[in-house]
């Protein structure tokens, strides 16, 4: 793979955790390296306590590997201090968690314009079309001024999704995005990022427990045990 | 979209959880605002009490022994007033009601115009009086009701001067025409002090005459816009006074003589001085002389004369003439003294007897021996019986068996051949000297002169006065002006600042009320940490999310603010209620009218809301430091940041300074000690407050084999260590408060036996209305004074002359401006061992401290003692520092204080030499204050003599004891007002332990839901609950408790068994019961409803 083309990547990274008692430390990632190219969809699957999402906070620039790099869009995430690392995922990079963490108290087009205030945020003046336009598209153009809690679980994660696009990022991160949805509404949510996968052009990266959203991604990767292992590629 | 939306938005959706921030800073605003307020009602109150005091009154002349003739007023201006003050005791005439201290004001219209009502009440015609308010209450008279009133008469000459003749004080019967308020004059007063007057107003007319001074006054006032300066209107005294104002008279005693004489019989210095400077006269010195007497024969009671040039032997001078050139001892002797008295001859050795003042007033008799140089006929220049002054008590009088001049005499001595002289020849001096030698025997402070004249040729009499006029300064004479509205204002702006004091007093509650803010606003930003998490994942910076939430916060504290400002002024209306009803003693009785100053307002919305903005900007500064994964989702409290951390190495630092601390305190409990033991009693606390966050740390981390119920309730403690850490410190600082402001209440009964106690061993205290001429520091003074003679040989005492001034105690919240000076004879004190000083000049001698007094300083300074509290708290000075002061002349002196007491019941005044008192104040006469230390058992049995005996002067007699505990009840109200705000803040506090065991339940649901599932009883769940809190509130109680204690004991130790173990005991446990009780309610509140649905809804 062309290292040009390629929008994040982890060379050797490891992660441990001291234990309070300083006798040991819990090891979550071991020798991990991972290369994301640009517009790829990649999901990570394995069981519970394997480290994705530990992975995934490494390449957001929300936690610090204990050894090895990251490199997101160029740039060395764990070099970077706080405000750059705000910078990088407010330019850069979309997240969408397992719970929606919508703001309650605002609407869901105010929800998704939430990352145009960040400092750093492109097009702020074209926002709310984009904002509109997107939430046309996942079908949430009737509740633009709904509040969150007067939408159903799936319609909430949606609006997440399209938080997360908001400021065009290159590189999209789904933390378990289906993990707290029924089955139908994650079946939707899978397809729906299948498809901005494809429509917006941004790589992304999903970990999940999910084989059936997995198996949407065009690559596959196993983490067990804090090690990372490729299944297979898809087209 | 942008910021301002999204925080309107919050606001809106988070308003429940804003509200209580919302109240919290409104609380603190409140108490800030209020604390401010009050100190502006109190000063405005004062301030307007000050001016109703003084009226329109700017400057005053006030020459309480030494009158003046009133009609000078009306030559400064028209509106200007002359008043005759008297010292008085009024009763009804059935005896019912008495009070002692009474002012009787002698007032004309021009005094009434000096009120801006100029109400028509407060013209008393005849034997018509008006009364102000608080003696109508106190006599329970109303307008009709008869009054009797004992005054001071004023004698021309000092009370205790050589021969000022008898002592005897006049009664004025009046009927009462109006009761007048405070805003009529009727509680004018000059003192820059807001004790409320006892005042009776008569026509002044009807007092001069009623004390035989017709015409006369003793106050000059004069009202705003007539004078710049007190300088400017002594100008004016100037230009206007004459001789005659001053009771300087001159006449013609013969046609070739013009002679000046004083109604003082001696004439001052400073006239002395002026009539020199006129030309070339004779100066007479006559005076009553004892015993005549040569070898062989003696006479009594007679006056002899020095006479002498002055200023020049004049050309025509028939007297001076008369008597040659004397040697100083050399006397002429008048022939009848020669041939009837003595048989004496020229050659013959004369002796004099007469007293004069010796150490310390008493009156001592000299002789002195003269050689007789001549025989004189008695007649003529010589037998002028006009040289002879106006002596009181003998002048006037027509059987000289009647004398009394004030000294010690035996009438039996008197023989029919002194009367038939004194029938034909009055005062007709017998004997001559010249008048150096006269000066030797007879000078006096009042004087050196009876008389000085000049040839007639010299001008007219009226022609002397006016040159005299230009030459005499008036204000040596005693009229010189006071600024007496300035230093009212300064006494009220520079006294109890009581809005620093309430700021102190409320600090805890307002501190509270901060608290409370900081954990309610944390509350609501953990409330919303997933929220933070969200708004740093998608790319805001810490920076753009702080700024967001302490935006929001910013609007509440300012709404908080502007509710909370006008709730300080109902704060400050029930404070200043609170006071006048309960605390009146804290305002010395003041009244109070709310009054708020815009600076006030301003300020205490803005500092409050400053604070509480500042509370929530640190309380976010550690919510920031988690990193979004924690954000968003469920954890425990993050482990304490580095710094934090150390807090746990810091107890035993702590410790060891609280012992250092002890140790250099000492063994000796002193004054300072007991700053010390506070100072360790805060160490240790704050040791306590960081053990414990470095105690619950290490056990949240210690992993054990087992669980009990109180191991389970210790660990959850340990959890939310911040919170359960502030929590603990609140309790622990309000419970060391209440022990240290509790423990510091002082009895009221205190034993007054000891000598260096605060009442010097003295049990018993009395104040005259006027003035006591008895020397009561011995057995024959007592007696005379009329106690019995065992009572006045066993009973002791020690009596003061009495400058008037300002109060310089708490009783006063004013700065005194010119305090009451008390005259002692150091001797009689030092001899008890009376008081203990607590600091001393290091020259004094600490054998005999209070000798101190006569330690000799610079010029123009006076040494003075004080107790601890007036020259501290009062005056703001130490040892070492001086107080400015004026003589009666109105020449500055420096008071240096060279030694300072304990608090004792001389508080309130400062204390010199009676010695130095009569040097600067030789106008005021005799004792108007005692100390008396009664036989064993026999107190009450004195004060009952002495109050009869003192019935003519107003004498008020009091225990010592009961004296104190007016002071103590004052320090005591300061800190019920303490207490009582204090304990607010404790309630505040108390609420904070209530909403924070809410909030710790509310977080907890799921693991209380738990403990529900795997079978836990609903009531063994919330004993858990309620028993992590209740840890906490004991421990925090408990330290506090025991830190404030270790903070009281020298306060212990020095009140012998007067801890008030009991009242502090039940304060604790008030609130400790009041914090079970809360937690109590928010714990069961919380935990009300089933909690297994919030295992569902994970």
């Amino acid at each position: 793979m062309n290292n040009d083309a390629q929008i994040a990547q982890m060379e050797h990274v490891a992660r441990w955790f001291q234990q309070p008692d300083r006798t040991e430390r819990l090891e979550v990632l071991r020798d991990v390296s991972l290369q994301v190219a640009a517009g790829e969809s990649l999901a990570v699957v394995g069981p519970s306590g394997s480290g994705k999402s530990t992975l995934l906070n490494l390449l957001a620039g929300l936690d610090r590997p204990s050894s090895g790099r990251v490199t997101v869009d160029g740039r060395e995430v764990s070099g970077l201090d706080d405000d750059a690392r705000s910078r990088l995922r407010c330019e850069r990079i979309g997240i969408v968690f397992q719970l929606h963490h919508l703001l309650p108290q605002c609407s869901v087009m105010e929800n998704v314009l939430i990352p145009t205030l960040a400092p750093g945020a492109p097009e702020a003046a074209s926002a709310p079309r984009r904002a509109s336009d997107l939430l046309e598209r996942v079908g949430l153009a009737d509740r633009l001024d709904h509040r969150p809690g007067q939408l159903s679980g799936g319609e909430r994660q949606r609006v997440a999704v399209v938080r997360a696009l908001i400021n065009r990022p290159a590189l999209l991160l789904a933390d378990e995005p289906t993990g707290s949805l029924d089955r139908a509404a994650s079946e939707s949510l899978a397809d729906l990022l299948a498809e901005l996968n494809r429509e917006q052009g941004v790589a992304m990266v999903t970990v999940t427990h999910s084989m059936r959203l997995a198996e949407r991604m065009g690559r596959v990767l196993q983490l067990d045990d804090g090690t990372l292992r490729t299944d297979g590629e898809r087209a | 979209m942008n910021y301002s939306r999204i925080w309107l938005r919050s606001l809106r959706f988070y308003r429940r959880t804003h509200l209580g921030v919302l109240a919290a800073v409104a609380v603190a605003t409140a108490v800030l605002v209020g604390a401010l307020v009050t100190g502006d009602t109190v000063r405005h109150s004062m301030r307007r009490m000050a001016e109703q005091r003084l009226g329109e009154v700017e400057f005053a002349v006030v020459s309480p022994h030494r009158l003046f003739a009133a009609d000078l007023a009306g030559r400064l201006d028209p509106g200007c007033s002359a008043v005759l003050e008297l010292a008085a005791a009024a009763q009804r005439p059935d005896g019912a009601a008495r009070a002692a201290g009474v002012r009787v004001l002698g007032v004309d219209e021009r005094f009434r115009r000096l009120s801006a009502s100029a109400d028509e009440r407060m013209r008393p015609e005849g034997n018509e009086a008006v009364v102000n308010a608080r003696l109508a209450e106190r006599l329970e008279i109303a307008p009709g009701d008869e009054l009797v009133l004992r005054l001071e008469t004023p004698g021309v000459l000092p009370l205790d001067a050589p021969l000022a003749g008898p002592v005897d004080g006049t009664h004025l019967s009046v009927r009462i025409r109006a009761v007048v308020e405070a805003d009529n004059l009727g509680d004018f007063a000059l003192t820059a002090d807001q004790q409320t007057p006892l005042n009776v107003f008569v026509s002044r007319e009807l007092l001069a005459e009623r004390i035989g001074r017709p015409g006369m006054a003793n106050l000059l006032l004069m009202p705003r816009g007539l004078a710049d300066d007190a300088a400017d209107a002594d100008a004016l005294v100037r230009q206007n006074w004459r001789p005659a104002d001053s009771g300087l008279e001159l006449h013609r005693p013969g046609e070739d003589t013009v002679e000046l004489r004083s109604e003082r019989v001696f004439l001052d210095a400073a006239v002395v001085r002026a009539a020199a400077e006129l030309g070339p006269a004779a100066g007479v010195l006559t005076y009553f002389v004892n015993t005549f007497a040569t070898d062989d024969a003696e006479a009594p009671y007679a006056f002899a004369a020095g006479v002498g040039p002055l200023g020049g032997r004049p050309d025509d001078c028939p007297l001076l003439d008369a008597l040659g050139e004397l040697d100083d001892d050399e006397a002429v002797v008048n022939e009848w003294l020669a041939e009837r008295d003595l048989q004496a001859t020229p050659g013959d050795t004369l002796r004099m007897s007469y007293y004069v003042e010796g150490v310390g007033g008493r009156l001592v008799e000299r002789t002195r021996e003269f050689g007789i140089s001549a025989v004189v006929p008695l007649a003529g220049a010589t037998g002028d019986s006009t040289l002879m002054p106006e002596f009181p008590g003998l002048a006037g009088v027509e059987d000289c068996r009647n004398w009394d001049p004030g000294v010690p005499m035996d009438l039996s001595r008197i023989r029919d051949l002194d009367q038939r002289y004194w029938d034909n020849h009055g005062g007709t001096p017998k004997v001559f000297v010249n008048l150096p030698a006269a000066r030797e025997m007879w000078g006096n402070r009042f004087g050196e002169l009876t008389a000085i004249r000049w040839p007639a040729a010299d001008g007219s009499p009226d022609g002397i006065a006016e040159r005299l006029g230009y030459l005499i300064d008036p204000a040596e004479l005693g009229l010189y002006f006071q600024p007496v509205r300035m230093r009212a204002i300064d006494a009220v702006e520079q006294g109890q600042d009581f809005g620093q004091l309430f700021l102190g007093f409320s600090m805890f509650l307002i501190g509270s009320a901060v608290l409370l803010t900081g954990l309610l606003f944390v509350f609501g930003v953990q409330q919303r940490r997933e929220e933070v998490g969200t708004l740093l994942a998608v790319g805001w910076t810490k920076d753009q999310v702080r700024r967001l939430l302490l935006t929001e916060g910013a609007v509440v504290a300012v709404v908080g603010g502007l509710i909370g400002a006008p709730a300080g002024l109902g704060y400050t209306a029930a404070v200043a209620w609170a006071m006048e009803t309960f605390w009146p003693r804290a305002v010395a009785g003041g009244r109070l009218a709310l009054h708020a100053g815009w600076v006030s307002l301003v300020l205490g919305t803005v500092s409050a809301v400053t604070i509480a903005v500042l509370a929530m900007w640190l309380t976010l500064l550690r919510q920031m430091r988690r990193d979004v994964r924690e954000l968003l989702a469920e954890a425990a409290e993050p482990p304490p940041p580095p710094r934090l951390r150390r807090l746990g190495y810091l107890p035993a630092p702590l410790c060891a300074a609280a012992a250092g601390v002890l140790l250099a305190a000492g063994p000796g409990l002193g004054p300072q000690a007991a700053a010390w033991f506070f100072a360790a009693g805060a160490l240790l606390l704050a040791a306590f407050v960081t053990g414990l966050y470095a105690a619950l740390g290490r056990l949240s981390g210690r992993s054990r084999r087992s669980l009990g119920w109180w191991s389970l309730a210790a660990r959850n403690v340990a959890r939310r260590r911040g919170r359960s850490v502030a929590v603990a410190a609140l309790l622990g600082c309000a419970s060391f408060m209440v022990v240290a402001v509790g423990a510091n209440r002082l009895g009221v009964g205190e034993d007054v036996s000891e000598r260096s106690g605060p009442a010097g061993g003295f049990e018993l205290m009395a104040r005259s209305s006027l003035p006591i001429a008895e020397d009561l520091h011995t057995a024959d003074g007592r007696r005379e004074f009329g106690l019995d003679a065992e009572t006045a040989e066993s009973a002791e005492a020690v009596a003061f002359r009495v400058h008037d001034g300002d109060e310089a105690s708490c009783l006063n919240i004013g700065r005194a401006q010119r305090p009451r000076l008390l005259g002692v004879r150091p001797e009689v004190l030092d001899g008890r061992g009376a008081f203990r000083f607590v600091e001393l000049a290091e020259q004094a001698d600490v054998e005999s401290p209070w000798g101190v007094l006569d330690m000799e300083l610079a010029e123009g300074e006076i040494p003075v003692i004080g107790d601890q509290p007036t020259l501290r708290w009062s005056l703001n000075k130490g040892l070492g520092d001086t107080v400015e002061y004026t003589d009666e002349h109105g020449g500055p002196f420096r008071l240096r204080i060279v030694g300072v007491i304990a608090s004792s019941v001389l508080q309130g005044n400062l204390v010199i030499s009676e010695e130095h008192f009569r040097q600067r104040f030789g106008s005021v006469g005799g004792y108007r204050m005692a100390l008396f230390d009664a036989p064993a058992g026999d107190t009450d049995r004195l004060a009952e003599m002495l109050t009869r005996a003192g019935e003519p002067v107003g004498l008020e007699v009091t225990t010592t004891a009961e004296h104190l505990a007016e002071f103590r009840r004052v320090e005591n109200t300061y800190l019920s007002i303490f207490q009582i705000l204090g304990g607010l803040g404790l309630l505040l506090g108390t609420v904070a332990v209530g909403v924070v065991t809410a909030r710790n339940v509310l977080e907890r649901r799921t693991e209380l839901a738990l403990l529900r599932a795997v079978g836990h009883p609903p009531a063994g769940v919330r004993r858990l609950v309620i028993a992590e809190h209740w840890m906490l509130l004991t421990a925090g109680v408990g330290v506090g408790a025991a830190a404030g204690l270790l903070a009281v004991m020298p306060a212990m130790a020095q009140r012998d068994g007067q801890f008030p173990a009991v009242s502090l005991a039940l304060t604790l446990l008030a609130i400790l019961a009041g914090g079970l009780v809360w937690t109590y309610l928010a714990a069961s509140a919380s935990m009300r409803g089933d909690l297994l649905p919030a295992l569902r809804n994970e």
